[in-house]
């Protein structure tokens, strides 16, 4: 499963492959994400694929934007009374 | 192979045995192809462990079929389409050379032969408009899931406009941002040395 398809598949949104590379790119660079090249295989036309791990300053990062979320979140009332 | 320190008796990946028993079979029946090195060993287990995933070949396999069956991949075109892959991969990050083996790669590899294969022109665009690092991955990418999601669920006429469209998305996103950076960069830069002659003088 892609990245991307699991984007699409999760929240409906139909994001460009570029944009998922640009993006982790920047990542990489953070040192949030840290990437390695797979072996080829035949369903990619004998292309290899690239993996990518959440690392520790990621999983804080990661951590930390959901904790302010949460955060905002609360004490807000939607329209139908939903909290 | 994962080693045991406590004395326990070691367990072996379902690779890892399969890559050893290739190399048993090629080794007793095509000495010569020894020295072809530990890639193409790897493309043969990727081949043969992409059979069992689509089903030609069944997981509970005995040792003498699967010897019979890596025999037979070995022998004949089969395996010159395996070495041409390899080359193909190795190659991947030569501007040129890599778009002219990768398109070779790609008519001779393809996975599914019943099914269409994605446009070859958008696949040379990608080739030529992506950065080394991208020439591998993303049209890797956009021909996994033009296999095993689109394709089947969508059919061979939008499979097809989706990987012209998905071609475009990424060239636009990978080689046209990077194109309006250097733009704003040069800009800057005019700026700078318009700025600079005017406090001159």
């Amino acid at each position: 499963m892609t990245i991307r398809r699991e984007i699409n598949d999760k929240t409906g949104r139909d994001v460009s492959i570029g944009a998922v590379y640009t993006t982790l790119e920047r990542m990489e660079n953070k040192g949030f994400v840290s990437s390695r090249i797979g072996e080829p295989t035949p369903e990619r036309g004998g292309r290899a694929k690239k993996y990518f791990r959440v690392e520790a300053p990621g999983l804080k990062a990661l951590r930390n934007s959901k904790d302010t979320l949460t955060c905002m979140w609360k004490g807000i009332t939607l329209a139908g009374g939903i909290t | 192979m994962k080693g045991s320190s406590n004395g326990e008796l070691p367990t072996f990946s379902f690779r890892h045995m399969l890559r050893e028993t290739i190399k048993k079979v090629i080794a007793h029946k095509y000495p010569n192809v020894q020295t072809l090195g530990k890639s193409n060993i790897d493309c043969l287990v990727d081949k043969v462990m992409y059979d069992m995933y689509i089903g030609k070949m069944r997981g509970d396999i005995s040792l003498t079929e699967l010897i019979e069956s890596i025999d037979a991949t070995i022998s004949g075109s089969a395996f010159q389409k395996l070495l041409i892959q390899n080359i193909a991969v190795k190659l991947g990050f030569v501007p040129f050379l890599g778009i002219l083996f990768q398109s070779i790669n790609h008519k001779e590899n393809r996975p599914f032969k019943n099914a269409p294969a994605p446009p070859v022109n958008a696949q040379k665009l990608l080739l030529i408009f992506l950065n080394k690092e991208d020439r591998q991955t993303i049209p890797g990418d956009l021909e996994e899931e033009f296999h095993t999601v689109i394709f089947p669920k969508h059919g061979e006429r939008f499979a097809l406009r989706w990987y012209w469209w998905q071609a475009f998305r990424s060239i636009w996103q990978r080689f046209c941002s990077r194109l309006v950076k250097w733009a704003a960069v040069a800009w800057f830069g005019k700026v700078a040395a318009w700025l600079t002659s005017k406090l001159g003088s």
